[in-house]
C-alpha cells in the first residue's frame, strides 16, 4: 500500500472533503465559475453537499463552459501566486484552453514513481523542465532532468547521454523517432525506467520497447493538463504478458464514472463502463480547482477492488467526442473497434486506424488498418472483426452488411510510417 | 596570445562532460539545434541567474510567453526569473505562432521571451491577424544570426527589446542594458565577467568563472567601439567576420 498523505480512499469514504471543496469554491467572494454553474442564488453564502445524491447531481464541469470564462475570473488566487500557465495539447483541433498552476513540490505526485526508480541520476522528459525538476528533486539526492526537444531529437539524445540519463518521462508519441536515436546514441541499455504519457502505448509499442530497453520498468501515467497532469497512476508496470495499462485514480484526484449520454452516475464495478470525471483541488490544482470535470475519457473498470492498492481500477479506451461517428443503424466507435482487436490478442495488436467513407447515397465503407501478428491472417481477422464489431446493442457490423447499409468490411495492413496521432482513431475520408 | 579555437573548446566541454557530478550543474547544450551526435554539455552553476531577463520583467504585473525551443534547457531559469518577480510564464513550442499569439490575446501578455529564429514568424503571424504588440520582447540570438534584423511589425511597437547573443544557449555574451532596449537597436555591452580582446579580423573572449574555463575563444564577429552607453558601461556595434 503507498503511504499517501491524503488518498483517494478518504476522499472517496468522506463526503466531507468532496463537500468542502464544494463550498470552498462556490463561497460569496469566490470566483463565479462554480455558483453559475451550480446556479446558485445570490442570497446563498455557498453551495451545500449533504449526500452523494447531492454531489451525484451537480452539473458537469465542461471545457466548453470554462472556455467562455475569462482567464482572469478564473483564478481562485493572486495572480501574483500562480507558479505557471499550460494549454491543453490541442489534439482535439480545438483551441488551447489556458489553466492556471500553482506551485506544486514532488510530495505524493511521485510516491508511485519513487517504488520503482530512485531518480538519483538524470531524467529526459517531454513534459515541462521547470515542473520536471521541482517534482523530481529530493532534499538530499542531486538530480538532473534534461528537456527533450521532438525538434531536435538526435542533440537532445546528444546532451542527455552527457548527462547521464536513466530514465526517460516522454509522450507516447514520441517514441518511434526517440527509441532509434537512443538506440544509434548507445544508452539504451543504460535506461532503467520508461514512463510514457498522452496516450496508452499499443502492444506492439510495449514489445517495442522491452526488445529495445531490456533493463528498464516500463511504467505509464494518465492525466489532464485541466487536472494537474496526473489523475491515475499505474497498478503494476508494463510487461509483455501484462501489457493493458490499468491505472488506479491519484492521490487527491477523486475519479468517477458517469454516463456519457445522460450524465447520470455510474458506479464503480468490475466491467462498467463511463466517462471519467475528475475532482481535484489540492497541489497546482488549487489554482482552479476542478469539481467534477469532464474528461471526455472514456474508461471500464477492470476491477473494483484492487488487492494490492484497496481501490478499484480502471484501463482508458477511448473519447467520448473524437471517436464516435453516427452510421446507418447506430454509431461507429473507436472504444467499440479497441475492444473487438483486444478480445484476438492471439492474431493482432490493438493498434488500428479506421477510415469511414459515407455518403448520403450509397452504403457505408470501413476500411481498418491492423498489425496482424501474421500476413496471412486477414481474412481471418475481417472476418472476426465484422462479426464482433457492434453498432448499436442489437446490430453487428455483417448484420448491417446483410441488411445492404454496409459494405463489407475491408482490413488492411497498418504501415508503420503512418501517423501516430491517428492510430486507435476514426478517420474520415 | 595563444587563441583558442571552437572546436577546441568544444573538445574540452566533451572531454569534461564525463566527469560533471550529477545535479550539480545545470546542463545546457553546445548548439542552437542542429550538430547531432556532436552536440556535448556546457556546464553552468545553478546559482547564476539570467540578469538581462530579471531586469526585463521588472514591474511586469502579467503573466510571460516563453517560446524558446526547448533544447536550451531555459525553462529552469525562466521560471525561476519569473517567480521571483511573481509573474507567471507560459511555455510555448517556439513556431506554434497560433497558440503563441492565443496567449497573448487571452492572457493579456505584454513580455515575449522567444528566439531570433521565431520572432519574425511570430511577429508575421500577429501583423496578419493584427495582433496587438506586446510592450516588451527578450529576444535570444547567437553568434550566427547577428546581422539578422528584427521584425519591423514588432520594432515599431514594441516599446522595449532586450537582445542578448548567447555563445551556447544559456551562455549569454554579449546583452543590452534598458537604455540600449529602448533604443531597440543593435548595440550590446560584453556579459559581466567576460574579458575581451578585440582585433580587426576577430574577437576574443575570455571567461574564467565557467566550469570549464575558456581563454581567448575566438569568436566571429568582429566590435566596433561605441559611446558609453548611460549606464556607464562601454556599448558595441557587432557584426559577423567576412
Amino acid at each position: 500500500m503507498h503511504v499517501l498523505e491524503k488518498s483517494i480512499y478518504d476522499l472517496a469514504m468522506h463526503l466531507d472533503e468532496l463537500s468542502k471543496i464544494v463550498q470552498n469554491a462556490t463561497v460569496q467572494g469566490r470566483p463565479g465559475l462554480y455558483r453559475t454553474l451550480y446556479g446558485v442564488p445570490a442570497a446563498l453564502r455557498s453551495a451545500r453537499i449533504d449526500s452523494w445524491d447531492d454531489w451525484h447531481g451537480l452539473p458537469l464541469l465542461r471545457r466548453e463552459f470554462i472556455e467562455k470564462i475569462p482567464f482572469a475570473e478564473r483564478l481562485f488566487i493572486p495572480l501574483t501566486d500562480v507558479d505557471s500557465i499550460r494549454a491543453t495539447s490541442g489534439t482535439s483541433g480545438k483551441p488551447p484552453l489556458f489553466v492556471p498552476r500553482a506551485f506544486e513540490t514532488r510530495t505524493e505526485l511521485v510516491a508511485y514513481n519513487l517504488e520503482y526508480h530512485s531518480f538519483s541520476r538524470a531524467t529526459l522528459t517531454t513534459g515541462p523542465l521547470h515542473r520536471y525538476a521541482q517534482i523530481l528533486h529530493q532534499d538530499d539526492t542531486p538530480h538532473a532532468v534534461i528537456a527533450l526537444d521532438p525538434s531536435h531529437i538526435e542533440d537532445s539524445v546528444a546532451l542527455a547521454k552527457a548527462a547521464g540519463i536513466d530514465s526517460l518521462m516522454v509522450m507516447t508519441s514520441i517514441l518511434p523517432l526517440l527509441v532509434p536515436a537512443l538506440v544509434a546514441a548507445g544508452i539504451a541499455e543504460d535506461l532503467r525506467y520508461i514512463e510514457t504519457y498522452g496516450e496508452p502505448c499499443s502492444e506492439t509499442t510495449v514489445r517495442y520497447l522491452i526488445a529495445n530497453f531490456p533493463n528498464a520498468t516500463l511504467m505509464s501515467d494518465y492525466g489532464q493538463s485541466e487536472v494537474g497532469g496526473t489523475s491515475g497512476y499505474l497498478c503494476r508496470p508494463i510487461t509483455a504478458t501484462q501489457h493493458v495499462e490499468e491505472f488506479h485514480p491519484s492521490p487527491g484526484v477523486f475519479l468517477e464514472l458517469c454516463d456519457h449520454e445522460t450524465g447520470k452516475h455510474v458506479a464503480t464495478e468490475t466491467g462498467a463502463v463511463g466517462e471519467l470525471i475528475a475532482t481535484c483541488a489540492t497541489g497546482s490544482v488549487r489554482a482552479m480547482p476542478m469539481i467534477r470535470y469532464a474528461t471526455g475519457d472514456i474508461a471500464e473498470v477492470t476491477a473494483s477492488d484492487c488487492e494490492k492498492h484497496g481501490t478499484w481500477k480502471f484501463r482508458v479506451i477511448g473519447r467520448t467526442e473524437l471517436d464516435l461517428v453516427k452510421i446507418p443503424g447506430g454509431m461507429l466507435q473507436t472504444a467499440e473497434i479497441l475492444r473487438v482487436l483486444k478480445s484476438i490478442p492471439h492474431r493482432v495488436s490493438d493498434e488500428f486506424e479506421a477510415h469511414l467513407e459515407t455518403t448520403s447515397d450509397k452504403p457505408v465503407r470501413l476500411v481498418i488498418h491492423v498489425s496482424p501478428l501474421r500476413d496471412d491472417d486477414l481474412t481471418a481477422i475481417t472476418q472476426i472483426v465484422s462479426d464482433s464489431l457492434h453498432v448499436s446493442p442489437t446490430l453487428t457490423y455483417s448484420m448491417g452488411v446483410l441488411r445492404g447499409i454496409y459494405e463489407p468490411l475491408e482490413c488492411v495492413v497498418l504501415r508503420r510510417g503512418d501517423t501516430i496521432s491517428k492510430r486507435r482513431g476514426i478517420v474520415r475520408d | 596570445m595563444e587563441h583558442l579555437s571552437m572546436e577546441n573548446y568544444h573538445e574540452r566541454l566533451r572531454q569534461a562532460s564525463a566527469n560533471i557530478p550529477v545535479g550539480a550543474f545545470q546542463l545546457f547544450p553546445t548548439t542552437f539545434g542542429s550538430d547531432g551526435l556532436h552536440t556535448t554539455v556546457f556546464p553552468r552553476d545553478p546559482s547564476r541567474r539570467w540578469a538581462m531577463l530579471e531586469s526585463a520583467l521588472t514591474d511586469v504585473d502579467r503573466p510571460v510567453l516563453a517560446a524558446l525551443p526547448s533544447l536550451w534547457q531555459l525553462g529552469n531559469v525562466v521560471h525561476e526569473a519569473c517567480r521571483r518577480h511573481t509573474v507567471a510564464p507560459f511555455f510555448v513550442v517556439p513556431f506554434n505562432y497560433a497558440v503563441a499569439h492565443a496567449a497573448i490575446e487571452n492572457l493579456g501578455i505584454e513580455t515575449v521571451i522567444i528566439s531570433k529564429e521565431a520572432i519574425d514568424g511570430l511577429a508575421r503571424h500577429m501583423e496578419a491577424r493584427s495582433g496587438h504588440v506586446p510592450a516588451t520582447w527578450v529576444c535570444v540570438g547567437s553568434l550566427t544570426n547577428v546581422r539578422v534584423p528584427l521584425p519591423e511589425f514588432v520594432t515599431a511597437s514594441a516599446q522595449a527589446i532586450y537582445q542578448e547573443i548567447h555563445l551556447f544557449p544559456g551562455v549569454p555574451i554579449f546583452t543590452q542594458c534598458e537604455a540600449l532596449a529602448h533604443q531597440k537597436g543593435p548595440s550590446f555591452h560584453a556579459t559581466s565577467g567576460l574579458e575581451l580582446q578585440i582585433a580587426d579580423d576577430a574577437t576574443y573572449i575570455t571567461s574564467r568563472e565557467e566550469y570549464v574555463p575558456f581563454v581567448n575563444l575566438e569568436i566571429p564577429v568582429r566590435l566596433a567601439d561605441e559611446s558609453e552607453c548611460t549606464c556607464s558601461r562601454k556599448a558595441y556595434t557587432i557584426s559577423p567576420c567576412t
